[in-house]
């Protein structure tokens, strides 16, 4: 199968935010060539196909992780979410801005804080 | 009337009441007071849930609230209030009277962050220390108090009247970093010492330190001594050099900053300038720690490699000014112990001279987390760049512990 292309994709990594970067992917092969990025933000696309990235979700049954539907995952992290004290949403660095917005809209609906480790 | 509030167990969650307030209190009876609501979490609660409220049979002119006890996780009492008077026998909790337009507060405890934030008018006295941003402007605005006063018996922490416009603040103690930063207006007495940059970016107002300034900013212009000041219709005492700034923000600054002369000759007679206290000790360095990503250290965890030998490499490591490096035996190994004692790391020691003698650095990592506090001035990140760590040399060899081995060794 050939490489799927994706290009004018903006890295996430630092503030720079490149955004003329080409991204080529074999999803058969599960591999990514990557170009016009440095060396911080090529290792971060390449994550998307890393042997140690969870690509299922868990929930911890018995002291043990066993995989789940995402159905069930989901209800299990609504369920957490709704009955937290004070639920804290915290969005990390590297996440896209679409993911933010998302983000600040359940802390909205939760009552809960919002922070990331670009605060100041 | 006058109403005492004797807290009840110690919130786990902090509460947000602003309902705290003599405005709000006035004319209402012990259940209406009761049944006032605050936030916890998500949730609101009567105020009866965190408080036992008393109507006491002493009847002054103003409306008075007592609070009998600590509340130092209650944020935001006597918030906006415009009259009356608050008395808390305790500590208090961040944003007390942020943006009050008149009346009273006294504290007889510490009060903590945000005291008196954007404040309009009327008094807050603190009969103890208080935190950090003492009437300062909120994140994302230029304007902080503007008028009223607040008086601390003790020490203050950093950002002091940060961007005021108009008012007083009398800090009898000493203060820590950028007090007075963008000030516009008002005036801030220090009774005490100021630890760096103070006055920083001033635009117009007035700043008097009585005590030493250390890592004073360098857009003041010296203008001269003046005896026996005279500001606000408050007289202070001594002979003061007087500056001018701050020149690096505005070409024609009227910003005012007086030190006490005796304790600040440096600062005009370059040689007497004492800029450190002498960090060296017997044994080792007291240093400034900034810590930062590597290229390297920033390929290695986003490729997601935080278990190799590789990442033990480039970032276990603490590089240090040659000076100082020499002053510690030139060790392979150093022990990194952080500013309260209370945790430590040894990490490989790598001379650099583009360092600062007096500073080291230490790359972003597990390795510099074990030793950085818990402290973050109110943002969402603690002091990853200039917290003060202790550098003492290792004899001989060491093991340098793996990331997991950190792990489990602080989570078992």
């Amino acid at each position: 199968m050939a490489m799927k292309v994706f290009r004018g994709i903006t890295c996430p990594v630092c503030g720079m935010a490149c955004d003329d970067i080409e991204v080529w992917y074999d999803e058969e092969k599960q591999e990514i060539i990557v170009k016009n990025v440095c060396r911080e933000g090529a290792p971060k696309f390449k994550e998307i196909v890393s042997p140690h990235r969870i690509r299922e979700p868990m929930i911890k049954k018995n002291g043990k992780f066993v995989k789940v539907s995402w159905e069930e995952a989901i209800n299990k992290a609504a369920e957490i979410l709704a009955n937290a004290k004070r639920p804290l949403l915290f969005m990390g660095a590297e996440t896209s801005a679409e993911a933010h917005i998302v983000g600040m809209h359940m802390a909205e609906y939760l009552g809960g804080v919002v922070d990331s480790n670009s605060t100041i | 009337m006058e109403v005492i509030l004797t807290p009840k167990d110690t919130p786990d969650i902090p509460i947000e009441a602003e309902v705290i307030n003599p405005d709000i209190f006035a004319n209402k009876s012990k259940e209406e007071i009761e049944s006032l609501l605050v936030w916890q979490g998500p949730n609101t609660y009567p105020i009866s849930e965190f408080f036992d409220v008393e109507i006491s049979p002493n009847n002054p002119k103003d409306v008075t609230i007592i609070i009998e006890g600590d509340v130092e996780r209650v944020k935001y009492i006597g918030s906006k209030m415009s009259s009356g008077k608050i008395i808390i026998n305790g500590n208090v909790g961040i944003q007390l009277g942020s943006e009050m337009k008149g009346g009273e507060i006294v504290v007889n405890g510490n009060a903590k962050h945000w005291v008196g934030r954007e404040m309009e008018g009327g008094i807050i006295k603190i009969n103890g220390n208080a935190g950090d941003y003492v009437g300062s402007a909120y994140r994302g605005s230029w304007h902080g108090m503007k008028g009223g006063k607040i008086i601390i018996e003790g020490d203050a922490g950093n950002n002091v009247g940060a961007a005021i416009t108009g008012g007083e603040i009398i800090i009898k103690g000493n203060v820590k970093q950028f007090c007075g930063i963008r000030q516009n207006g008002g005036f801030i007495y220090i009774g005490g010492n100021a630890e760096r940059a103070v006055g920083v970016e001033m635009t117009k107002g007035t700043i008097v330190v009585c005590g030493r300034i250390r890592f004073f900013a360098p857009g003041f212009e010296f203008d001269g001594i003046e005896k026996d000041l005279n500001i606000n219709d408050i007289t202070i005492y001594g002979e003061y050099l007087k500056f001018i700034g701050d020149y690096a923000i505005s070409r024609k600054p009227k910003g005012v900053l007086y030190a006490l002369k005796e304790k600040n000759l440096g600062l005009i007679e370059p040689e007497l300038y004492e800029c450190y206290d002498d960090y060296k000790y017997d044994g080792g360095i007291k240093a400034l720690l900034n810590t930062g990503s590597t290229i390297v250290q920033g390929e290695i965890i986003k490729g997601g490699e935080k278990f190799t030998e590789r990442y033990v490499k480039e970032c276990a490591v603490c590089y240090i000014h040659p000076n100082d490096y020499e002053y510690l035996g030139k060790p392979e190994y150093v022990n990194v112990i952080s500013e309260d004692k209370k945790a430590s790391i040894t990490l490989r020691a790598i001379p650099d001279s583009s360092l600062q003698e007096g500073t080291v650095f230490i790359p972003r990592s597990i390795w510099a987390n074990v030793v950085i506090l818990s402290y973050t001035e109110s943002m969402g990140s603690p002091l990853y760049k200039g917290c003060y760590v202790y550098v003492e040399p290792v004899k001989g060899k060491a093991d340098i512990l793996t990331a997991e081995e950190i792990m489990k060794k602080i989570y078992g």
